[in-house]
């Protein structure tokens, strides 16, 4: 094997690894993306549909087919909390529509910590939707912020929790909600854990059911 | 170039393809997502803007209310902000089989989302009211004083304390407040009124018997001139034609098969426990006399509808003239359940400055051009509690005057 030869094999390889190192480069970095770019996606899905939900079941607070059964929709909202809220309303319970019979929707935040995993996100949090006295739904959305702020009729706000005599001073609710990866997309811990974890923010301002103070 | 170098060339241009199409992927169905929650908001707009149309047609023009044609809704789709909507206008019953409130049913389509809006109406009665006054004039809402129902001024709403003195707090109105003219101190300072459920100005709402309505269901129980005395007894009423006449008792179903009994040109007195849905007039449909009603003792229910919610016992009581309270029983405090309501009048307590000191219970509500004193605020008198019955929210006695105006029982969306 002649100088040349050698040269030739010495250059080719370092031209080799060269490209190597450029294509898996690329690569990993297009995984990442590709994962975070998913990630994202799922985050606004998830945001999307509970946000869709949320104004669903809001949107009917003191609502009932029958407006005998809840004559007084002022006396709707039960509980009033920051991170949770209950009321009456008349639920689709079967899917043919509302059946004229008054039902409790109660949603709550669960607590930190309530889901555990390597990778999950330790800031996600469960919430809770129970309808009636049936079991408890709640599936993990990566909701990280659910938070309610109330306003009485001049736009001021009602501290919380809500007494009972002030309940009938709400008119109007802000829901804030962030919702958050539920798993890190990064691949390779190259980022800090935060930036691990997309972030998708929702507010609905001054949500307030036309049932509710029709009367 | 050689062979190798265009084979690479085209490899990675093929991965950096695949690569860029997995990344527009994901970056369009992210923009659809966003789309698909847009589309659903416009097109819950368009539904909400034909459901605010359609409403305000019905306020408009009341269909099937004093002789007004029907309304069939807008049935043909139109366009609205890029979609299209259609109302639809159905007649129903309640969930009692009883026939008079209407719904109306918005349909937006915007691209591939439809959204649909339903709303119940029925017409408005006065007995909706805790309390109604055409106006205020010499009399104040005071520091005392509270509402805890929906309470409507034909006039301007007066407050202040007109026994002098600093004033600590003013009335306290509990549901949602309406009036005419606004509100005006007596003095100033004056404390302004606590209304829980907001108030709204510029609203009239002007009182209206119709008196022949009333003539038309009494049909041929309708008594003329002197007068008519009603002791109710459960689903039974004993009636006569005067103090000592001859009593007659009869089922209320069989006396007002509409239920309504009325009395023309005449006073009516009343007493006694219902229980049956009821409303007793006494009316004036010409001349200048007669349209008084009297309670004589305890007008209630047999149960009471704030813890028996099967109570179906419901009165109103309507008069054209003024509703004298003129109890003369053993007792000083005393109850009346049911909606009052007087066209040129009030309720007004019979020697309320000299008569024994007691109270005056109201389960239900008061409905009046004006609004009187019942006691001296000392030793006379009755003073009133008038307490809201809830289901005047969504229902009434029968044929009870009516505001001449649509309301909204229901919205679903």
């Amino acid at each position: 094997m002649g100088f040349q030869t050698i040269v030739d094999l010495i250059g080719s390889s370092v031209i080799f690894g060269w490209l190597f190192l450029i294509t898996m480069t690329a690569s990993t970095g297009n995984k990442e993306d590709f994962q975070a770019n998913q990630g994202e996606l799922l985050c606004q899905q998830n945001l999307v549909e509970l946000t869709k939900l949320l104004e669903y079941d809001f949107r009917k607070i003191g609502f009932c087919k029958e407006p005998d059964r809840l004559p007084n929709p002022t006396l709707a909202i039960l509980l009033a909390d920051s991170t949770r809220i209950k009321f009456l309303t008349d639920l689709d319970l079967d899917g043919t529509g509302p059946d004229g019979f008054v039902d409790s929707l109660y949603y709550y935040l669960g607590p930190l910590g309530e889901i555990r995993g390597g990778m999950n996100n330790p800031r996600v949090r469960i919430l809770y939707r129970a309808v009636n006295n049936l079991p408890v739904a709640g599936s993990n959305l990566g909701v990280t912020n659910f938070k309610l702020t109330y306003y009485d009729r001049f736009n001021n706000v009602i501290p919380t929790p809500v007494l009972p005599a002030q309940l009938q001073s709400i008119f109007s609710i802000q829901i804030s909600l962030s919702v958050e990866n539920v798993v890190a997309s990064a691949i390779v811990e190259t980022a800090p854990q935060n930036t691990q974890f997309q972030t998708a923010f929702w507010q609905q301002r001054r949500l307030s059911s036309r049932n509710y103070q029709n009367r | 170039m050689g062979r190798q170098a265009l084979l690479m060339v085209i490899g990675y241009s093929l991965i950096f393809l695949m690569t860029g199409a997995m990344m527009s992927n994901s970056t369009v169905d992210a923009f659809n997502n966003a789309m698909n929650y847009y589309e659903g908001n416009i097109t819950r707009e368009i539904a909400i803007s034909a459901a605010n149309m359609g409403a305000n047609y019905i306020f408009v023009n009341k269909p099937l209310m004093n002789s007004n044609p029907w309304w069939n809704g807008w049935t043909t789709p139109i366009k609205l902000n890029g979609g299209t909507f259609t109302v639809t206008m159905d007649s129903v019953q309640d969930m009692y089989g009883r026939w008079g409130r209407i719904r109306m049913t918005a349909v937006a389509r915007y691209g591939d989302s439809t959204y649909t809006v339903s709303v119940l109406f029925r017409p408005s009665q006065f007995s909706k009211f805790c309390l109604y006054a055409g106006s205020m004039s010499g009399v104040y809402f005071e520091p005392s004083d509270s509402v805890f129902g929906p309470c409507h001024i034909d006039g301007t709403l007066n407050y202040g304390n007109p026994g002098g003195g600093p004033m600590t707090y003013g009335a306290y109105f509990g549901g949602k407040v309406t009036t005419k003219s606004g509100i005006a101190a007596l003095t100033n300072p004056a404390k302004l009124p606590t209304f829980a459920q907001g108030r709204e100005d510029g609203v009239s709402i002007p009182l209206s018997l119709n008196t022949s309505q009333l003539v038309t269901e009494a049909a041929g129980n309708l008594f003329s001139g002197g007068e008519l005395w009603l002791n109710f007894k459960n689903d039974s009423v004993a009636w006569k034609r005067s103090k000592t006449g001859t009593v007659t008792t009869q089922a209320i179903s069989q006396i007002a098969p509409n239920g309504v009994i009325a009395i023309d040109k005449g006073t009516l007195y009343i007493q006694g426990q219902l229980d049956a849905r009821l409303t007793v007039a006494s009316l004036r449909t010409s001349g200048s006399t007669g349209g008084t009603v009297i309670v004589k003792d305890n007008v209630t229910y047999k149960t009471d509808p704030r813890v028996d919610p099967l109570c179906k016992a419901m009165l109103g009581v309507v008069g054209y003239g003024a509703i004298n309270i003129d109890t003369t029983g053993a007792h000083n405090n005393f109850t009346v359940q049911g909606s009052l309501y007087s066209q040129t009048s009030g309720v007004q307590v019979v020697n309320y400055n000299t008569r024994p000191r007691g109270n005056l219970y109201v389960l239900g509500g008061w409905c009046g051009t004006q609004i009187y004193a019942t006691s001296n605020g000392t030793t006379a008198g009755l003073p009133v509690n008038v307490t809201y019955d809830e289901r005047f929210r969504v229902d009434a006695p029968p044929y009870f005057p009516g505001t001449n105006a649509y309301e909204i029982l229901a919205w679903y969306e």
